[in-house]
């Protein structure tokens, strides 16, 4: 009973404090919007690569792409080679006119242009699909090293190269979004911290006031705390607004583009975790906020 | 009720608020401290409400000794004594109502005995139809009213007073000092610290003198 009339209390002076001081409030809450915005805006970017990366990783693939006149017959010794490889969880021949007719189908605002050439530019392939348990395998690069040495081969394409290089990516994006995410973390807090430190100076004689009838250190403390805390919920519920706010242009603008091997499915927004830990996370930086400032100057 | 033994208070090498100060104000008693400015008037009220500790002797009130009491037990401490000061010290973003009933939020207590108490202790001080005001709208001598209501919401033990009619002028002055007689009367220990003799002489109590921090005379007229 005593903690929600003490919490009703802390909410109801909090409130009260964040509207008389509301421009700066303001500002201090702009800052958190804005640095858990940008932590957020990279924590996206990162998952929605890692699940590209996901769906990608399914089926690693390497394109064994042939000169213009190899046939599958000509290739036989590059074919059984392929078929005894261990890390081969099945293979396909494809031939140039196979490969004309996929483009065709997949881009088919593109069909006039390929039907204008004069030959066939797509050149035969062996499509393998590396099986799940030799991905990322030092085997899989030594069957690609081998293809390359057939005669008939003009060129490997392998997919794990790719995967590296946007995994590669996604590290830096995390490392990029913790750092730039942290310094504006830290900023907003010493914000938090500033805002409250202006209130509790203009109200050291009510403070001296509250001491003297009585009231303790908590009690005292407590809106200031409340106060920082919602700061930093409303800031980050704001962010996490803001981000979906983009989340749904970037959908609307990707549906429009209608771009093939892109689907707006494989998009997706935070977890809920995520936005509970983005909101929370601004709770937290608005209570560290207030309580550096509270516990330097009321050293009661 | 209040205790002191040998009390000494120092702020620095060259200053010394209070010298050896012994005194026992029984429960009950009116009494007042007087005194020149830089007697040790405010000094010894700092003491007996903890804002200062006192370089040497003991100072027990209510039963408790000071030296033995721990920090976080100083506000509950406070809460069995009242306070009124020269300035009032009233907080000016609250109502009078609020003002008042900020002691009873404090410690918990509901709002319907809020309420309760807060009407009963304004109509004592003649205030109940003020209530929702504020401060600044009050003149002195109603401010003074309200710090005095809301010293007294708690019901306190002991009421401590520090120039509380300084601010005002002799009619209201007398006026403030008359509800002390009437808080006095239902049994609360009151002591008042001013530099108005005349004021003494037409209250009357038990009068402690101090000059440079020592006591002087204690008597009572």
């Amino acid at each position: 009973m005593r903690f929600f009339h003490v919490l009703r209390y802390f909410l109801s002076e909090a409130s009260s404090n964040l509207w008389s001081n509301r421009l700066n409030n303001l500002i201090s809450m702009a800052i958190i919007v804005f640095s858990l915005f940008t932590f957020g805006l990279f924590l996206l970017t990162a998952e929605n690569l890692k699940t590209m990366i996901g769906q990608w990783t399914e089926n690693v693939h390497i394109n064994v792409f042939l000169s213009k006149e190899a046939t599958r017959e000509s290739t036989a010794g590059l074919e059984s080679l392929i078929k005894l490889s261990p890390v081969v969880g099945r293979y396909v021949f494809v031939t140039d006119q196979e490969a004309l007719q996929r483009f065709q189908k997949y881009y088919p605002g593109m069909k006039q242009i390929s039907s204008e050439l004069d030959s066939n530019p797509f050149p035969p392939s062996y499509e393998i699909t590396v099986r799940k348990e030799f991905q990322n395998n030092s085997s899989v690069q030594e069957l690609v090293n081998l293809v390359r040495k057939e005669k008939q081969v003009d060129d490997v394409e392998y997919d794990q190269e790719w995967i590296d290089r946007i995994q590669f990516i996604i590290r830096f994006v995390r490392i990029v979004g913790l750092f730039f995410g942290g310094i504006l973390m830290f900023t907003a807090t010493f914000s938090i911290s500033n805002v409250i430190k202006l209130i509790v100076l203009s109200r050291k004689d009510e403070i001296e006031i509250m001491k003297l009838v009585g009231a303790t250190n908590g009690f005292i403390k407590g809106p200031f705390l409340t106060e920082g805390v919602l700061q930093g919920l409303l800031g980050g519920v704001a962010a996490v607004g803001c981000l979906f706010l983009m989340y749904q242009g970037i959908i609307a603008k990707v549906t429009t583009l209608n771009a093939p091997f892109f689907s707006v499915e494989a998009l997706h927004f935070l977890s809920p975790e995520m936005i509970l830990a983005v909101v929370f996370g601004g709770a937290l930086l608005g209570f560290l906020g207030s309580f550096f400032s509270v516990e330097k100057l009321l050293k009661i | 009720m209040i205790k002191m033994f040998h009390v000494t208070k120092r702020y620095d090498r060259e200053y010394t608020a209070l010298s050896d100060l012994s005194l026992h104000i029984p429960k009950g008693q009116f009494a007042f401290v007087t005194g020149a400015s830089g007697a040790g008037k405010t000094t010894l009220l700092r003491l007996l409400i903890r804002e200062e500790t006192a370089t040497t002797g003991q100072i027990i009130v209510n039963g408790r000794n000071f030296a033995s009491i721990p920090s976080h037990q100083i506000p509950i401490l406070r809460r069995n004594m009242g306070f009124v000061f020269q300035d009032f010290k009233l907080l000016k973003r609250k109502t009078v109502y609020e003002n008042v009933t900020f002691v009873l939020h404090v410690i918990g207590v509901s709002a319907k005995i809020q309420r309760k108490r807060a009407f009963e202790i304004l109509k004592m001080v003649g205030l109940q139809h003020k209530m929702h005001s504020y401060p600044m709208q009050l003149s002195g001598g109603e401010q003074q009213r309200v710090a005095i209501a809301r010293a007294l919401i708690n019901e306190p033990v002991l009421l401590l007073a520090d120039e509380p009619t300084g601010n005002l002028d002799p009619e209201l002055a007398l006026e403030i000092m008359q509800i002390f007689k009437r808080i006095n009367a239902r049994g609360t220990t009151v002591l008042v610290a001013t530099h108005d003799k005349e004021m003494i002489h037409r209250i009357k109590g038990r009068v402690i003198q101090l000059d440079h921090g020592r006591l002087t005379e204690d008597v009572t007229v």
